[in-house]
């Protein structure tokens, strides 16, 4: 069972997320505050991370990079969730490594169909979403 | 009860259909309804202290600390497909993000009367969808 780690500060995301993705077969690790994200995936070896970008104490953005720098963890893949909509902060977190940036509120289907792509799952979506 | 909030569309849904039948779609057949009135709770219990703390940062003039309460309310509320509330507050947002904190008569009160008209409105949803199934 793959395994997918939720960075998230919004509890009601966080349900949603989980549940989502439970339901989809996956393995879910949560992660509530930035301050903690880089221990968890180190502690859980998540296959990829769900990230928000506000997140208390260390933003989406500066997580990303974290990883990005840290040499075992490069290649893990990171999606990032945001309510920003702005064509600059998508490019810059595409730019700084997220595979994909959705849009809250984002269509759950459009996002475990992406997922199951970058982990080679069964059920991936179809080529350009 | 409305601020003067520029660019408030105060003839938006206040709860978003589309979204919610998003959501009613992630459950299995029989539990969407306990479902959304979790998610619904979870919120309710989230946003107060939230609120609480979006009108000090306002009236404290704390641009940095409004704009973040008001970033993470509006992502909630549209999260959970609150449509006019995450629209008021995203516009509230966008005052923060330009430095602008104008002073509102019953910043306070309409806020919570905002979240609470949201709120009972998305309980008669869930309730009429309830029934509907």
């Amino acid at each position: 069972m793959k395994t997918i780690l939720i960075a998230d500060d919004d509890p009601v995301m966080v349900k949603l997320l989980e549940f989502t993705l439970q339901r989809a077969g996956f393995g879910v690790l949560v992660c509530r505050e930035g301050l903690s994200v880089m221990a968890r995936v180190r502690e859980g070896r998540p296959d990829l991370i769900v990230l928000d970008v506000m997140l208390p104490g260390r933003s989406g953005l500066e997580l990303l990079r974290d990883c990005k720098d840290d040499a075992e963890l490069a290649k893990l893949p990171v999606v990032v969730v945001t309510s920003q909509g702005k064509n600059s902060t998508q490019d810059e977190l595409l730019a700084a490594g997220a595979l994909n940036v959705f849009t809250k509120p984002f269509s759950p289907t459009m996002l475990i169909a992406r997922l199951r792509e970058l982990l080679n799952e069964p059920g991936a979506a179809p080529k350009g979403i | 009860m409305v601020l003067p909030v520029p660019g408030l569309d105060p003839t938006l849904p206040i709860v978003d259909s589309t979204r919610l039948s998003e959501l009613v779609q992630m459950a299995t057949p029989g539990e969407s309804h306990g479902m959304l009135r979790e998610l619904l709770e979870m919120y309710r219990a989230e946003a107060m202290p939230h609120l609480g703390r979006l009108t000090a940062a306002w009236e404290a003039g704390d641009v940095k600390g409004a704009r973040s309460e008001a970033h993470y309310l509006a992502g909630s509320s549209a999260n959970l497909g609150l449509e006019r509330l995450a629209a008021g507050l995203r516009e509230l947002e966008a005052l923060a993000r330009d430095g602008k904190l104008p002073a509102y008569a019953n910043f306070a009160e309409t806020l919570e009367v905002w979240v609470t008209e949201a709120c009972g409105a998305y309980e008669k949803a869930v309730e009429e969808l309830a029934l509907s199934l």
